[in-house]
């Protein structure tokens, strides 16, 4: 019980804080990066990832970046039984940056959505639901980004993604990537507000 | 016990007291309410109802505690539309998540769960009446699309040793509603097609001899909502299809459920309903007014094409009408009403039909003894073929100032059945008599708090007592033996307290608590109700820190409940468990408008502390679930 009213009150603060004036939306980011798998734990006796690639879309909000990202990793089996997938994981995101220095800003982030499970098949699927799995998913990132240019940036990040299945999968990755930054267009801009 | 508040109850009223239609067992959702936690289905609005005590097994159907719990006093859900009965549900039971209304057309939702009399109507347990918005001028078209998956599915070990079943995907729900409104006339068509799934190990569990089509339910329904202005008055109409099994749209079958208790166990069937409520409100003076209301429903229920089970086959046809007449003035008012009920519920099994014809009586009178002291009275008088009883409720409002008021109502009499014919009603009536005391202290717009204490007293009640077990082999749940216990009776008695707030201009936040238990009565009666949580505390934040972005999050804890006939039920797999353990549940929902309002896009989580979440003993278990729901709004597109 002290631990829910500890963490309301943390919430309540948190919300009262970001009561401030909406600002509008301009800036539209679009993100391309590549993402390798660091950690090693059960998930990783069965599976070894690959390389992975993603693509994010952001746009600004008052309260911080609001967009959508999707990204594609291989995971080769390591035992005969198991079989080898495409990890497609498509989400919602949020970011917020704090600058550090002039062109450096840290991110610190969150994403949810689900992560889909595209197996291989070996000749022995009998259904086409047997081929994909789906489970949700969230993300913790952070990380760093640092504008070269007026409309460019590189951004690296870690971040720790936890798939919500029966046994559970956390993964951790090491993401580098792209971004080009351009003020939307009018009509984008209606329909982001 | 009893005498003492009977005492208190009358000395109250005799000495001073007040009257007030508005009890405080009245809830009312607004519409922000809906768009803050974003519904899927109408059943979502239970989420944010910690007053209601109810069970679902799958999520879907939801059914009051006290629904079937003694067999001469069924005390279900009624659903009514702008006032008017439906006598929308099948076998007593009405599924919230199958009203064919579009949650984005709905303005408010009343809610009243003691045994109470609402607009002449008689509910003896929970009485929802949805009121309809009315639609914006010209043409205007909403669609809506939700899904959801429950967490905990093998993912890519389900091709190794930690292989597992997989579980619920809920949805896709589509909704599509087009309205046409103008100053005198308005126009609602709603569509509305529903997947649930049936997947849950614990319904798996125990109906393996049933084949379970694709393992979902299908449902889809249409509607149409129209209200006129003429030189008499106003006129509505609430006209309505439903149909589970065969999909409307697609080919796939899904055979619905429903939840049988005295059997515990679960009958795949499929059904088709037809709803025509009407009502009408001519304005004689004005100071009176004429209402005259008329309710038919007819409802097709047949075995699952796959199944095999004949003793669900049925047709239920039921026609309400009912004719008031009011008269109000500033202090005072009286209103009296006729209503005629027939039903004929014909179960093929038997080529016996049942048919009952229900006239009743209701009247009702209001008036001040001192300016701030208001009295009102409403008596109910209803005659079945076997037998009759009253009903009346004595409420009395005293408002102290500005910003204190006080209310005390005393209702009493027949625990009738809610909706046509039951399969549990015997012909002993049973009695209820309930106290309701509430304090209403309002700070100002910002702050308001109720609290209250609730005596409910119940007599004459006969009590089914089954021994439920699992039959691990066979793959069922058998009843070992029933004890019938007659002419129980017990009171229950609860306190509340609720806190609203609003802490900010774009925050406001809500806490409720109540406690409830047994005061006295047979020691039966005590064990009974222990399956009500004794401790509920609701607390939820509605937050919209942009005119684009809002949302809310909200925390609801219930203590444990104990099942009296499942106290043999325990299984090593922990599905089926006697105790419901106390469970803390938090739901997050997350909306971001795009182009001006007219797209929506919420994501919503339910359990997010992935707590082991189940509300019958042998009901399925909800981990943490994501929804995403994607919805179009477009106002006024086309003009005339």
């Amino acid at each position: 019980m002290k631990k829910i009213l500890h963490i309301v009150t943390i919430l309540l603060s948190v919300l009262g804080s970001l009561s401030f004036a909406q600002s509008e939306n301009k800036l539209i980011h679009i993100s391309f990066g590549a993402k390798n798998n660091f950690n090693k734990n059960d998930f990783h006796h069965y599976w070894e990832a690959g390389i992975g690639f993603g693509s994010e879309f952001r746009f600004e909000h008052a309260i911080g970046e609001l967009g959508g990202g999707l990204s594609i990793m291989r995971f080769d089996k390591k035992i005969e039984s198991a079989k080898s997938f495409y990890g497609i994981d498509y989400y919602f995101l949020y970011r917020n940056s704090f600058r550090l220095i002039e062109n450096a800003v840290l991110i610190l982030g969150f994403d949810a959505g689900i992560f889909e499970f595209r197996f291989d098949d070996d000749g022995d699927i009998q259904s086409s639901a047997e081929k994909i799995e789906r489970e949700f998913a969230i993300k913790i990132m952070t990380g760093l980004s640092y504008a070269f240019n007026d409309s460019w940036k590189v951004e690296l990040t870690t971040a720790y993604n936890h798939i919500y299945t029966k046994k559970k999968i956390e993964l951790f990755y090491l993401n580098l990537g792209l971004v080009k930054s351009f003020s939307a267009p009018e009509w984008l801009k209606d329909f982001l507000e | 016990m009893k005498k003492l508040i009977l005492i208190l109850g009358v000395c109250f009223l005799i000495s001073c007291c007040s009257v007030y239609s508005q009890t405080s067992e009245v809830i009312v959702l607004k519409s922000s309410d809906l768009e803050f936690i974003s519904l899927t289905r109408l059943s979502d609005i239970y989420s944010i109802l910690p007053q209601l005590d109810l069970y679902t097994t799958d999520g879907y159907r939801h059914s009051s505690l006290y629904g079937s719990l003694f067999n001469n006093a069924p005390q279900n859900i009624i659903v009514l539309i702008n006032g008017v009965q439906t006598s929308f549900g099948v076998w007593e039971k009405a599924n919230l998540s199958q009203f064919p209304v579009h949650p984005n057309s709905i303005d408010s939702i009343v809610i009243k769960y003691l045994p109470t009399i609402y607009l002449g109507e008689y509910s003896s347990g929970i009485l929802i009446d949805i009121i309809t918005k009315k639609p914006p001028e010209d043409l205007s078209l909403i669609f809506t699309y939700a899904t959801g998956n429950e967490t905990g599915d093998p993912g890519p070990y389900r091709y190794t040793e930690y292989f597992s079943d997989n579980v619920d995907q809920f949805g896709p729900n589509t909704l599509i509603t087009s309205s046409y409104g103008s100053e005198r006339f308005n126009l609602t068509f709603s569509f509305i097609d529903q997947v649930s799934p049936t997947t849950d190990p614990a319904i798996l569990k125990r109906v393996d001899d049933f084949v379970f089509q694709n393992y979902q339910v299908r449902y889809s329904g249409f509607s149409l909502n129209a209200s006129a202005l003429s030189g008499f008055g106003k006129h509505n109409l609430f006209a309505a299809y439903t149909k589970t099994g065969q999909a409307v749209v697609g080919f796939e079958y899904g055979a619905d459920l429903i939840f049988i208790d005295a059997l515990s166990t679960e009958t795949p069937y499929e059904n088709e309903s037809f709803l025509f409520s009407s009502g009408n409100e001519i304005q004689i003076d004005n100071n009176k007014k004429l209402n005259v209301n008329l309710n038919l429903s007819y409802t097709n229920a047949e075995q699952s094409k796959f199944s095999e089970d004949l003793t669900f086959n049925s047709e239920d046809l039921l026609l309400h009408s009912k004719i008031s007449y009011k008269f109000s003035a500033e202090t005072f008012g009286y209103g009296i009403s006729s209503s005629f009920s027939y039903q004929n519920f014909q179960p093929r099994f038997s080529n016996s039909s049942i048919s009952r014809n229900i006239p009743s009586f209701f009247a009702f009178i209001n008036f001040h003894t001192l300016k701030n002291l208001q009295h009102n009275i409403d008596f109910i008088y209803r005659a079945d073929n076997n037998s009759s009883g009253l009903f009346f409720v004595i409420a009395n409002k005293y408002k102290i100032n500005e910003a204190n008021c006080f209310s005390l109502s005393l209702k009493k009499g027949n625990l009738f059945n809610n909706i046509g014919y039951s399969t549990n009603q015997g012909g002993i009536n049973a009695f209820g008599t309930a106290l309701v005391l509430a304090y209403n202290y309002k700070h100002s717009q910002n702050t308001s708090v109720d609290a209250g204490i609730n005596f409910i007293s119940r007599s004459n009640l006969t009590y089914f007592l089954r021994d439920f077990i699992y039959n691990e082999p066979g793959r069922y749940i058998d009843n070992l033996q029933t004890q019938i216990h007659g002419s129980v009776k017990g009171i229950e008695g609860e306190y509340y307290l609720s806190i609203y707030n609003r802490l900010f201009r774009n925050l406001e936040h809500k806490l409720y608590y109540r406690y409830k238990s047994s005061l006295s009565g047979d020691e039966i009666f005590k064990q009974i109700v222990a399956r009500i949580p004794q401790n509920k505390i609701f607390y939820s934040i509605y937050y919209s820190p942009f005119s684009d972005l809002k949302g809310s999050l909200t925390l609801s804890y219930s203590s444990l409940q104990k099942w009296l006939e499942y106290r043999n039920i325990d299984t090593k797999d922990g599905l089926y468990v006697s105790e419901l353990k106390d469970n803390l549940l938090i739901n997050l929902s997350i909306t971001k408008k795009f182009w001006d309002g007219k797209i929506k896009l919420s994501g919503m989580i339910n359990n997010l502390l992935n707590n082991r979440i189940q509300h019958h003993p042998v009901g399925g278990t909800f981990d943490l679930t994501f929804f995403l729901k994607a919805e179009a709004e477009l106002e006024s597109v086309f003009k005339f």
